[in-house]
Formats: C-alpha cells, sequence, structure tokens
C-alpha cells in the first residue's frame, strides 16, 4: 500500500485510511478526501510541489508533506498504453 | 428592526453574484468594531413592502474556521460577532457543480437548530453540461427548503418569495442529529459541547439538545487551533483547550459526515444525455482543462506567470503615467488660482494654502492611479481564477522563505505602493506570517523611489564611462537597486520567520476553481472600495504630514533675509529694462533667497544638526534636510533639494538646473559634494531606509497598535543606515573616494 505522495501522475486510486492528521489533514478531510473516496493525481507543480489531485469533482492542491498522511491503494497507473 | 439574513456558503460558489442580485444598489461595505474584515450588507425587497436585512459572510468550507475571514462567519452563525443579533434565516449558498463538499458545510449547519433556506447555483452550468438537479429529492432529504437560484434575470424571485414566507410564517427549526460515530467521544470534548450549550444558547437561538453537534464542533474547533479567535465566552475558550491535543474526534465526525452526505447526494444530479455521450468531457470544464494545461505546464507554465507579472509592471508604469501627469497639471493650476484669490498682503496664509494644503493634497491624490490599476489587475487575476494558479506554481517559492503563497500578491502591489500592499495582506490566514509579510513590504522598490533613483543616477552617474564598454552604468545601478531590495525583502523575510515571529511555513489547501470571466461591476466594486480605503487612511495622514513639513521649512522667517531679497529685486528692477532677462534675474533672486530661509528654517537646522550622523554615510546638511523632508513621502526628496539649491519650488527629477547645482556643488574643503560613491550610499539608503508616514500608518490600522510600525522604522533604519555606511566607508577603503 503506498501513500498519495508516492503516486505518478496520472494514476487513480482510493482512499484506505488517513494517519498523523493535523489541522491541515483535517481540513483535506472536510474538502472530501476521506477514506472510501476515488481520488486522481491530476499533476505536480514545476518544482514538483504541491500536487493537484481531483477529488469528489473538486480539484485540490497540497503539499507532498500532506499527501503523505493519505494512505491509498491503486486502481489505474493511468500510463498510456502504446 | 428589520429581519436579518445571513448569507454563507463556499468561497468560489456564485455568493458574490447571488448577494448582488438580492440586494441591487443598496449594498454597502463596513467594518465589524474591533475586526479587521470588512463586510456587505444590504437590503432586499421581498414584495409588498416587506424587506430583510442580508448580511454577506466571507466564504467557508468548514463551520470549524481556519482562516480570519472564515472565523468571522461562524461567528456570524453563532451570533458572536458584535453588534449582530442571531439570524432571522440563514441562505447556505450551495454551489450544484460541486454538490458533495458544498453538502458538507449543510451538513454542519443541520445539526444546529438553525432556520436555513438552500440556495442552488451554478445550475447555468449543470444546464450546459446536459445533466438534470433533482432538487426535490434534494429538498426531501435535507429537509428544508431548497429553491434554485440561477444567475439570471428574475433569477432570485423563487428565493425571495420563500424567504417572505419564512419570515412570516417561520417553520420550527428542527436540527439533526449529528451521525453516530465508532468509539466513545472523550469526556473533554463532552464537556466542551456542555459549556457551548450553556454559554451560547440565546432566546432566538436555543442550542438546548445540540450537545453533540456542539462536542464535535469544539473538537475541530482544538483541532484547526482556533478556539481563541471565535469571540466565545472564556469558559468555552477554556474547555474546548482542555481537550487533549491528537485527539482523534475531528476525523472521526468528517469522515462520518461524508458518509451522509454522500446519501444526500447520490442520484440527485444525472446525465440527461444519451448514453453514446457520456465519454463527453462536460463543456464548462473543457475550457479550464485547455487553458490549464498551458497555465500549469511545468515550462509554460511559469513563462505566463513571469509575462503576466511583466504585464503589471508596464501597466502600472506606463498606463498610470499619463494620468498622474494630468493630476500634477491640474493641481499645479489648482494651487496657482488658489493664489491667486489670497491677497499679496497675506503671504504667509498664501504659502501655506499653495505648499501645503494644496501641495498635500496632491501628493495624496497623485497615487490614486497607480492603486486603482494596480488592484484592477490584482482583482481581475483573483475573479477569474487565475491567482490561485499562481499560487500553485509558486508555492513552493514561497514556503522556502517561510512565507504563505498568498504573499507573492502584496509583495508584487508593493511595486507600486506599499500602502495598498498592505491592505492586500488581509487574504493571509496566519497571524504571524500576515506581520513578517506587512514588515518587509515597504523593502519593495515602490514607485515614489523611482524619482530619487532618477535623480541620483542622472546627477552622478550620467558622466561616468560606460562598463565593460556596452552598458550604461545608470541603468546597471537602477537594476541594482530593485536587486537589492528584492533580496533584503526576502532576506528579512526570513530572517523573522526564524527568530521573533516564529511559526511553521503555513500549510497549502488550494482549490482551483473553474475559470470564469470577472464582472465589471464586482471589478468596480473592489477597486472602488480600495481607492476609498487609502484616501481616507493614508491620505489624511499624507495631507497632514505635508502640512507640518511645509511649516518647519518656512518658519522662522528671517526678516533680515526678506529685507535683502527685496533690496536686491528692487536693484535688478531699476537697471534692467522689463523682459525676459530680467525675470530671469528676479527668478534667481528669489531662489537664493528661499535657499538662505530655508537653510536658518527649523528643517535647515534639523540638516545642519544631522550632519555629523549623516557624514559617516557621506551626506551633508543639504541631503540632511532632504532626508527630513522624504520621511513624508520619498519624492519629496527631489523638490526639497531643489529648494535647498536655491531654484524654487516645482523641480523634478528631470530639472537639469538641479542636476548642474549638484555637480558643482563642492564641500568647504573643495571636494564634491556628489560623487559616485555619494550616489550609491543614498541609493542604498533610499532602497532600505523606511521614508512614508502614510506607510506607517496604514501599518498601525492593519496591525491595530503602534507596537509594530515602531519596530518597522526602527529596524529598517537601522538596516539602511548599515548598509549605507558599510557602501560608503568601504568603498572608501577601496579607493573609490
Amino acid at each position: 500500500m503506498s501513500t498519495l505522495d508516492q503516486l505518478p501522475t496520472g494514476a487513480r486510486a482510493v482512499i484506505v485510511a488517513v494517519t498523523d492528521a493535523d489541522a491541515t489533514v483535517v481540513r483535506l478531510l472536510e474538502m472530501g478526501m476521506t477514506p472510501s473516496t476515488p481520488v486522481v493525481i491530476t499533476r505536480r507543480a514545476p518544482l514538483g510541489d504541491p500536487l493537484e489531485v481531483q477529488v469528489r469533482g473538486t480539484r485540490l492542491c497540497l503539499r507532498l508533506a500532506q499527501a503523505a498522511s493519505f494512505r491509498v491503494t491503486l486502481v489505474d497507473t493511468g500510463a498510456v498504453v502504446p | 428592526m428589520s429581519d436579518l439574513a445571513l448569507l454563507i456558503g463556499n468561497p468560489n460558489s456564485g455568493k458574490t453574484t447571488l448577494f448582488n442580485a438580492l440586494t441591487g444598489l443598496s449594498a454597502r461595505t463596513g467594518n465589524y468594531p474591533g475586526i479587521t474584515v470588512e463586510h456587505r450588507e444590504g437590503e432586499a425587497s421581498l414584495g409588498d413592502g416587506a424587506t430583510v436585512t442580508i448580511l454577506d459572510l466571507p466564504g467557508t468550507y468548514s463551520l470549524v474556521p481556519r482562516s480570519e475571514d472564515e472565523v468571522v462567519a461562524v461567528r456570524g452563525v453563532l451570533a458572536r460577532l458584535p453588534d449582530v443579533p442571531p439570524a432571522d434565516v440563514i441562505i447556505v449558498v450551495v454551489d450544484a457543480s460541486a454538490l458533495e463538499r458544498n453538502l458538507y458545510l449543510l451538513a454542519q449547519l443541520r445539526e444546529l437548530p438553525l432556520p436555513l433556506v438552500v440556495a442552488l447555483t451554478m445550475m447555468d452550468t449543470i444546464a450546459a453540461d446536459g445533466l438534470a438537479f433533482d432538487t426535490a429529492a434534494l429538498e426531501q432529504r435535507l429537509g428544508v427548503p431548497v429553491i434554485s437560484a440561477p444567475a439570471v434575470r428574475g433569477g432570485t424571485d423563487e428565493l425571495k418569495a420563500k424567504l417572505r414566507q419564512l419570515l412570516t410564517k417561520p417553520t420550527p427549526r428542527l436540527a439533526l442529529e449529528p451521525p453516530a460515530l465508532a468509539g466513545t467521544v472523550p469526556p473533554a470534548v463532552v464537556d466542551a459541547g456542555l459549556s457551548l450549550v450553556r454559554e451560547l444558547s440565546l432566546p432566538r437561538l436555543a442550542l438546548g439538545g445540540s450537545e453533540r453537534a456542539l462536542s464535535l464542533f469544539a473538537a475541530g474547533v482544538r483541532a484547526a487551533g482556533t478556539a481563541d479567535k471565535l469571540g466565545l465566552p472564556a469558559a468555552c475558550t477554556a474547555a474546548i483547550e482542555a481537550i487533549p491535543s491528537g485527539d482523534s474526534t475531528a476525523e472521526a465526525a468528517v469522515a462520518a459526515r461524508y458518509q451522509r452526505v454522500g446519501e444526500w447526494a447520490r442520484g440527485i444530479v444525472t446525465q440527461r444525455v444519451s448514453a453514446s455521450q457520456l465519454a463527453a468531457e462536460a463543456p464548462s470544464q473543457r475550457f479550464t482543462r485547455r487553458v490549464d494545461a498551458v497555465a500549469l505546464h511545468k515550462v509554460f507554465g511559469p513563462l505566463l506567470l513571469t509575462g503576466v507579472f511583466l504585464a503589471l509592471f508596464q501597466a502600472l508604469f506606463s498606463w498610470s503615467t499619463p494620468l498622474m501627469d494630468a493630476i500634477e497639471a491640474v493641481m499645479g493650476t489648482v494651487g496657482a488660482a488658489a493664489g491667486g484669490v489670497i491677497p499679496e498682503s497675506l503671504p504667509l496664509l498664501r504659502s501655506l494654502i499653495v505648499n501645503g494644503v494644496v501641495a498635500g493634497v496632491g501628493n495624496v491624490v497623485i497615487f490614486v492611479p497607480q492603486i486603482a490599476v494596480l488592484f484592477l489587475f490584482l482583482a481581475v487575476l483573483e475573479d477569474s481564477g487565475y491567482l490561485a494558479r499562481a499560487a500553485f506554481l509558486l508555492d513552493k517559492l514561497m514556503a522556502r522563505v517561510g512565507l504563505h503563497g498568498r504573499a507573492f500578491v502584496p509583495l508584487l502591489s508593493g511595486f507600486a505602493c506599499a500602502v495598498p500592499a498592505i491592505l492586500a495582506t488581509r487574504t493571509i490566514e496566519n497571524n504571524k506570517d500576515r506581520i513578517v509579510t506587512i514588515l518587509v513590504t515597504p523593502l519593495i522598490s515602490c514607485s515614489a523611489r523611482l524619482p530619487v533613483y532618477a535623480l541620483m543616477i542622472a546627477t552622478v552617474f550620467s558622466t561616468q564611462p560606460a562598463i565593460f564598454g556596452v552598458l550604461a552604468p545608470g541603468a546597471v545601478v537602477m537594476v541594482a537597486m530593485y536587486s537589492l531590495s528584492i533580496i533584503a525583502t526576502i532576506g528579512m523575510a526570513a530572517l523573522f520567520k526564524r527568530t521573533i515571529l516564529k511559526s511553521p511555513t503555513p500549510p497549502l489547501v488550494l482549490e482551483l476553481p473553474p475559470y470564469r470571466v470577472p464582472s465589471a461591476g464586482q471589478l468596480a466594486r473592489a477597486v472602488g472600495s480600495r481607492v476609498k480605503i487609502f484616501l481616507f487612511e493614508a491620505g489624511t495622514v499624507i495631507l497632514a504630514v505635508t502640512v507640518v513639513l511645509w511649516a518647519l521649512f518656512t518658519f522662522p522667517i528671517d526678516q533680515a533675509i526678506e529685507a535683502q531679497r527685496d533690496a536686491a529685486i528692487a536693484t535688478v528692477q531699476a537697471n534692467t529694462p522689463p523682459g525676459e532677462k530680467r525675470d530671469a534675474q528676479v527668478a534667481l533672486v528669489q531662489g537664493h533667497a528661499a535657499g538662505a530661509q530655508l537653510e536658518q528654517s527649523i528643517a535647515g537646522r534639523m540638516g545642519h544638526a544631522l550632519e555629523p550622523v549623516l557624514a559617516p554615510l557621506g551626506f551633508d546638511w543639504k541631503l540632511g534636510v532632504g532626508i527630513v523632508a522624504s520621511f513624508a513621502a520619498r519624492e519629496v526628496l527631489v523638490s526639497t533639494l531643489g529648494l535647498v539649491y536655491g531654484l524654487g519650488d516645482g523641480t523634478d527629477e528631470e530639472s537639469a538646473s538641479l542636476r548642474s547645482a549638484m555637480q558643482s556643488d563642492r564641500r568647504p574643503d573643495g571636494s564634491l559634494v556628489y560623487t559616485p560613491l555619494v550616489g550609491l550610499s543614498l541609493l542604498v539608503f533610499f532602497v532600505l531606509a523606511m521614508q512614508c508616514m502614510s506607510t506607517l500608518a496604514a501599518v498601525k490600522r492593519e496591525t491595530r497598535g503602534w507596537k509594530w510600525p515602531a519596530f518597522q522604522f526602527a529596524y529598517m533604519s537601522i538596516l539602511a543606515y548599515a548598509a549605507s555606511f558599510i557602501v560608503f566607508q568601504g568603498g572608501k577603503l577601496l579607493g573609490f573616494g
């Protein structure tokens, strides 16, 4: 099982659990990133951080440090099949 | 006593558009006493003379607040805002195109006995995307009225009818029991809930029965760390802070609420079109996705951002220039007219009116074009949604300094003028980060420094040989000064964040809204209110200081110098025939006399008194006088030097006579006053010194006290003196002389 910050761009996953929930992570939960929610990694910023994800119809940006608090199971790497 | 309706909802949910549609021209901006956040309030007419006052609360994602803005929204709901009673109805704006996230706030509100009505926005987006929205089903599941409020003419009619109905015949307020949580809730959380019920209940806000809901609220507030900001009774704040840190009730509550939200939202939004079109992307998202493919691209994104910044500067420095020139011309005419009205026999009054009051008003009004252009630009960037993309791209850089991503907006504004820039820091959530941003913003080279740079560079660097044979030394120095200001800003911000205003790098939770075309009305309102604040807050200070400086520069009046001048003028008039030559000679005499008066005036004596302090920096007493004057406004240095050199008033940085006067000025020992090294030292001083009373006034207003402006003045003065000292003395040691 990996964490959200470890997923490649384009990957689809489902949030399984949340660890080390600080105030920011709770706010991310409030924005819809709760367990059993599907999430898509849209892109990373040019400098590598932050991360843009799609969750419950919202485009949300968060830092890798907070993304590490979300345990996910990969559904689809999103890699293009040649 | 009119009925009160609160308007609450997520940011970017069309709440402002709805507010404007409901209140029209009656809307006004104001301040809650003791709170920096502004609010908008207006009246909506509901038909047959019935009206309701609508208070637009700041956008919030949750009833557990994280920023100053959100705190105000929550306080409004709990009736904890000064002078704001419990609401008769709360209109909850729900963006139909982001249903689940918007229903989360509603889920929290449903747990309290509040008079709610849901207004659905963005219904046109839903329709355009070929989707259907089952309003009736949602209303049944939520247990509160759900009204569609599209942004079209007449779109608010249904909502107004419902409001009228609810206000004349209020329905019983039935709160929903909060969702069940696995495991037991810690006793400290339960106690906090009980405390809130006990202390917050009011006749029109009976919270009995909401113990569980408020205990979950308490747990959330504890996790967010905002207990002391909600204006709660001391007992409640204490009860909330007694909850152990690391308590996980808040997380569990959020997850449980989203379960409920999921059940509410299931099947409400459905595809209206045939199965073959299901794969097609929603048209409303296509434009945004395409633009973002460039705007957020690894290479093109930063390029576009740089282009946008350059466009901002272009707008600031070139668009506002014709307006500023026009203002100067108008003020000149007004001054002359005012001077003409006052009889010759009252020269002092005339001087006060022309050089004090009119000049003071001119000093204020001249800033308006730049402030207006800057805020217009920023409002367009914000309302269109592009600013969020910029924050995404810049986050890593800002975080490295320890600053908030949104700090780049005030810092950018600082290139025009620090006063509106400091106003723009309100969007920064964390108070320490906000203060750090306020403290370093004046280090950014504002446009008032430009005339000083231009004068100094033209005086001492225009005659120097080109560097490496190609680069004009003046241009190099200009770039160097701007670079110094940027480095100083970043350096001091980093220093403050590591020492006196230590706080962790602010976290990032950023929504990227779809791109929208900003409404001209909203833009005009945003710009208008900022300009108004500037005129009344900074404007009054600038005017007052200009008058005070006028007094320092005018008094005392040496009668001997007056007599000498009159005699000299009489001699000229007797010996020279009327004409251009005589006028020029008279002007020369008057200029010299004015210079002599100035030298013995209070300001002149201050300049002389400061000379020993300023000598190590390479400045003489005339520059000392100029520096005293420039504490009102930096560009005043130029006209003051003009006065000191006997050129009369009205010199600017392009005045050739001022330049040659300075270039030929020598010290008592015969050496030049203005060498390139002195020029450099003065430039460095102006880059770093706090020389703007209006900035200090703005800082005092935004930090609600004198502590921070005083500290800011002190640290910047020390920084400027030290840097100037190092440049001048270091230069001398290296033999630049």
